[in-house]
């Protein structure tokens, strides 16, 4: 029963290093409960749980045997060297059917466990529950973590106060390269192509390049299935805020060595309401498909090719456009909406459109004699068309034409080895990437540009008893050249940026306690909007105008982190500081200029000193067999070092605590109640307004699970805002205009067979 | 058998190397698109004595390569004081392509839509009075053509504010929706 109270505590966010979860199932994807798995090394027996799985935390790194028995199934045996985060998956074959050799689902190590730092998750059962309407919402429950919005389909993830480019998003492996720039632009991904989530928090530049200040997160698709046969799931989605429909329809299946996924998803909303009043034009419709096959060479080796689409239509709130200073601050005087209407699915100006297309090829081999590689080649293209809410003169006749048209086009290969060395595991990383920018709309915010990248990571890994030691060293350069119009002629502007990130890190364990330090440096090119923007931002109502004599950003991390795992609770304190010495970001300079649309602000991209500091915590107690209390909290400051004035858009501080409560059989089953608190943030002079009050908000979840004998069915009901409380939230564009919005009842139901 | 999975190798990288090598998206250096064009870049204002409708002042603002650029220029307007009512039009262009855009007549077809708002400085609010003439399919006004009278003879300067409104939904009799102009005329107005 002990065993059983650490492994619910798997359920949630879990931080343990090395953990290592080994999930039985058999040939037709269930999760096979009671099936007894002994670790000869511990000399120790276990029981997988109902979910069908077994979790050690905290494994002492190295060989292990794991023999798994179950009555009318065929004894499985498998080896594998542990030394960090792990989840292997065996497949059971039935004694009486004769089908191929049992298969392991590549041993699912996450490709993020690549330092001392552990990987905060989010798993598919947490998800399922809670995902929200996009993807920045499934990150609210990792301390650090968050999103910057601007209405309800529009999430544009955050970590520890940073976002675009300070934060790498992988979709799988491959980082997600929109058009990061600007904070109204969200990752393409719909959440129902989400199977979990990942979290890298602190400066991972070593592995994964200038773009990895802030750390990585993950959207980690569904794993894929090896076993022969087809598996269906269809999953329905209500949103009672905005009249959200949702659905998916999954298939997957192999034959001999392909296997072989496809989804397609389907979303559509009217107006959001708030408590007082519905947000106008905060409509949208979005529609996926992803397809990926597999082919296993050999056993350990394997390739895998995706094909990815997203395309969407995304309102604006109508109450937001600004024509200029003026238009602002009538709308804060307003206290409400300028713009109200009655709910529609109508989507109107100012809408965003969006296309993003993604190809992939992977081939991977793990656990080889050469150790472990992969090779990773993708392609991506991203377009953006922004309608403004004004048409364009004299256009009647051609229509609409978009105020912001940029395809962006990446070329992304990636190389990865490790293999034993130097008494420890050593690994090489291998970057390169083009990426071009064309502009095609009525304004030219972002200049025609093209680029490359090519960088170089090695880190080493040492594991001696209960230490874990790990440093670092990358080299990138980044060509860029901007194309400019000037007296009807392109201009072509080369610039050339060269930079090293070192990282080392320490962890000791002992006993229950846990101690870990690191320390880390990172830099980033400035990018062709911070270098070359000239114009108003109608969304924010000042003139932006870039430098092109920008140098680089650089950044110096250092963290220190304690945790304490007893067996039924456990406990993790983080504390950072980011020391920027060039922190680039759009400044005031005190001047106005003078256009036809009348007077703007104007700011001015700088680098400047500027600090983030802050501190995590996270904790997980496990009551009684069946009542789980899980809380979590982060507190950020940011400030420029030359005036002290804190920096936009640093999220206000907030504590998360849940508690769940399930029927101790089967976990699907479950009751919980959760809350947040989130306090005033730092107001900046940066802003328009003060930063709004602090709030309190109520949630409420359960959900079931049927085993019906032609499959399995699960439904969920989660209410966000419980006490429909009117609010506004620091880090939503919304809160200048308008409230966030009201209760939100969701409704999930999903079928599988 | 190690040069079996070689070859392999090389011909995977090749076949995703090909697309890159040739390269199928449109280059930034070629893009077939024109100058970006600004929506209003001139407001001329049409000034004349109402008895006398023969000699007309054109007064403008005038900010060619839009936001950012070099400064916007402005004429100011001159008023003598002892002419009782002065008629004014307003013409809003796209000078920045050849030929200039008059948008006037799109405004003033989705009237509906549009206001222009006019509003005198401190100063000269107490001497001029400024009245919107036409009206939109709806009756409400528009203020393409205003009249403004002079109420005491005296010299003074100050300023004229014109602002354009774009409307979303209703149109009110506020300033409301998205600012499509708003501009500031130095006004003098001489004694004689």
């Amino acid at each position: 029963m002990r065993i059983l109270c650490v492994v619910c505590l798997s359920v949630g966010v879990a931080w343990a290093l090395p953990r290592v979860e080994l999930v039985v199932r058999d040939s037709a994807g269930q999760p096979i409960p009671g099936a007894r798995v002994l670790l000869d090394r511990l000399r120790q027996g276990y029981v997988t749980d109902a979910s069908g799985r077994v979790v050690w935390q905290n494994l002492p790194a190295g060989r292990y045997r794991f023999v798994v028995s179950h009555l009318g199934f065929r004894t499985y045996e498998l080896e594998a060297t542990i030394w960090r985060d792990t989840t292997l998956t065996c497949v059971l074959v039935a004694e009486a059917v004769a089908l191929p050799e049992l298969t392991v689902e590549g041993e699912r190590e996450s490709p993020l466990s690549v330092s001392s730092v552990p990987i905060l998750r989010i798993g598919p059962r947490e998800l399922d529950v809670h995902r929200g309407q996009s993807v920045g919402e499934l990150l609210w429950m990792i301390p650090g973590a968050g999103s910057i919005a601007t209405g309800p389909a529009i999430a544009k993830p955050t970590l520890r106060g940073m976002t675009g480019e300070r934060l790498v998003v992988l979709s799988d492996r491959l980082p997600l390269q929109g058009q990061n720039w600007g904070i109204e632009h969200a990752p393409e991904l719909d959440p129902l192509l989400v199977g979990s989530v990942e979290v890298l928090r602190g400066t991972a530049a070593v592995q994964y390049g200038t773009e990895a200040l802030a750390g990585v997160i993950r959207f980690v698709p569904a794993s894929l299935r090896v076993e022969s046969g087809l598996r269906w799931q269809v999953r329905l989605e209500g949103f009672s805020v905005n009249r959200q429909g949702a659905a998916a329809l999954w298939t997957e299946g192999a034959h001999g060595p392909v296997g072989w996924q496809m989804l397609l998803s389907a979303r559509r909303a009217a107006d959001a309401r708030t408590p007082h009043y519905w947000l106008a034009n905060t409509a949208f419709e979005q529609y996926n498909g992803a397809a990926t096959v597999h082919y296993r060479l050999r056993e350990h080796t394997s390739v895998r090719g995706r094909l990815q689409l997203y395309t969407g239509r995304l309102g604006v709130f109508a109450g937001m456009h600004l024509g200029n200073l003026s238009d602002l601050e009538r709308a804060l005087q307003a206290g409400r909406p300028l713009v109200e209407r009655p709910p529609s699915y109508e989507i109107s100006p100012p809408f965003q459109r969006i296309e993003h297309l993604l190809g992939e090829l992977v081939a991977e081999s793990e656990g080889s004699s050469a150790g472990r590689w992969m090779l990773l080649f993708a392609w991506q293209q991203n377009r953006r068309r922004e309608y403004d809410a004004h048409r364009l003169w004299g256009d009647e006749s051609s229509g609409r034409r978009a105020a912001y048209d940029v395809t962006q086009t990446t070329w992304n290969m990636r190389a990865e080895l490790q293999r034993s060395w130097l008494a420890g595991l050593s690994s090489l990383a291998l970057d390169v990437r083009r990426q071009g920018n064309v502009s095609e709309g009525r304004d030219r915010f972002v200049p025609n540009s093209l680029s490359h990248l090519l960088g170089v990571g090695v880190w080493q890994q040492w594991v001696w008893g209960t230490w874990h030691a790990f440093v670092g060293v990358r080299a990138d350069m980044v060509w860029l050249s901007v194309w400019q119009f000037r007296g009807g002629s392109r201009d072509e502007r080369p610039h050339r940026w060269e930079g090293t990130a070192l990282s080392a890190a320490l962890r000791k364990s002992w006993r229950q306690w846990e101690l870990r330090g690191s320390i880390a440096t990172g830099w980033r090119s400035p990018n062709a909007v911070e270098l070359y923007a000239h114009g108003v931002h109608h969304g924010a109502a000042i003139l932006e105008i870039g430098d092109t004599t920008l140098a680089s950003e650089r950044l110096w991390m250092g963290e220190l982190a304690g945790a304490y795992r007893a067996r039924s609770w456990q406990a993790e304190v983080t504390a950072f500081l980011y020391w920027f010495p060039r922190y680039i970001g759009a400044m005031p300079t005190g001047q106005t200029a003078l256009t036809i649309r009348g007077a703007f602000p104007v700011f001015s991209y700088r680098a400047l000193p500027a600090f983030i500091a802050g501190i995590e915590v996270q904790l997980q107690a496990e009551l009684t067999t069946w009542l789980r209390l899980e809380l979590q909290g982060a507190s950020l400051r940011g400030w420029r070092r030359d005036d002290g004035s804190a920096l936009y858009g640093i999220p206000p501080a907030r504590l998360a605590g849940r508690l769940h409560a399930h029927v101790p059989s089967a976990e699907e089953t479950f009751v919980e109640l959760g809350c947040s608190v989130v306090g005033r943030a730092q107001s900046s002079p940066l802003d328009f307004a003060p930063a709004p009050p602090g709030y309190v908000l109520w949630e409420a979840a359960t959900g079931l699970q049927y085993r019906l004998r032609a499959g399995l069915l699960s439904l969920s009901v989660h209410v966000r805002n419980l006490l429909n409380r009117a609010y506004r939230d620091y880090m939503s564009r919304l809160r200048y205009f308008a409230e966030e919005p009201g209760r939100t009842l969701a409704l999930r139901v999903e079928w599988q067979w | 058998m190690r040069s079996l999975q070689l070859q392999r190798g090389l011909v995977f990288c090749l076949a995703c190397a090909l697309p890159w090598l040739t390269g199928c998206e449109k280059h930034p250096a070629h893009s077939h698109d024109h100058e970006p064009q600004e929506l209003i870049t001139t407001v001329l204002v049409h000034v004349w004595d109402e008895p006398d409708s023969v000699h007309t002042h054109l007064f403008a603002f005038r900010d060619l390569d839009g936001p950012g650029g070099a400064e916007p220029t402005v004429d100011t307007i001159h008023l003598h004081s002892d002419k009782q009512r002065w008629r004014l039009r307003l013409d809003f262009l796209n000078e920045a392509v050849e030929p200039p855009d008059t948008i006037t007549a799109e405004i003033r077809a989705k009237g509906t839509y549009h206001q222009v708002f006019y509003e005198l400085s401190p100063e000269l609010q107490s001497m001029l009075e400024l009245e919107r003439l036409d009206v939109d399919a709806n009756g409400m006004p528009l203020g393409l053509e205003a009249r403004m009278t002079v109420r005491q003879q005296k010299e003074a300067r100050g300023y004229l504010r014109i602002r354009l409104f774009h409307y979303e939904g209703r149109k009110t009799l506020e300033p409301g929706g998205e600012t499509d102009v708003d501009v500031r005329f130095p006004v003098h107005v001489m004694s004689d």
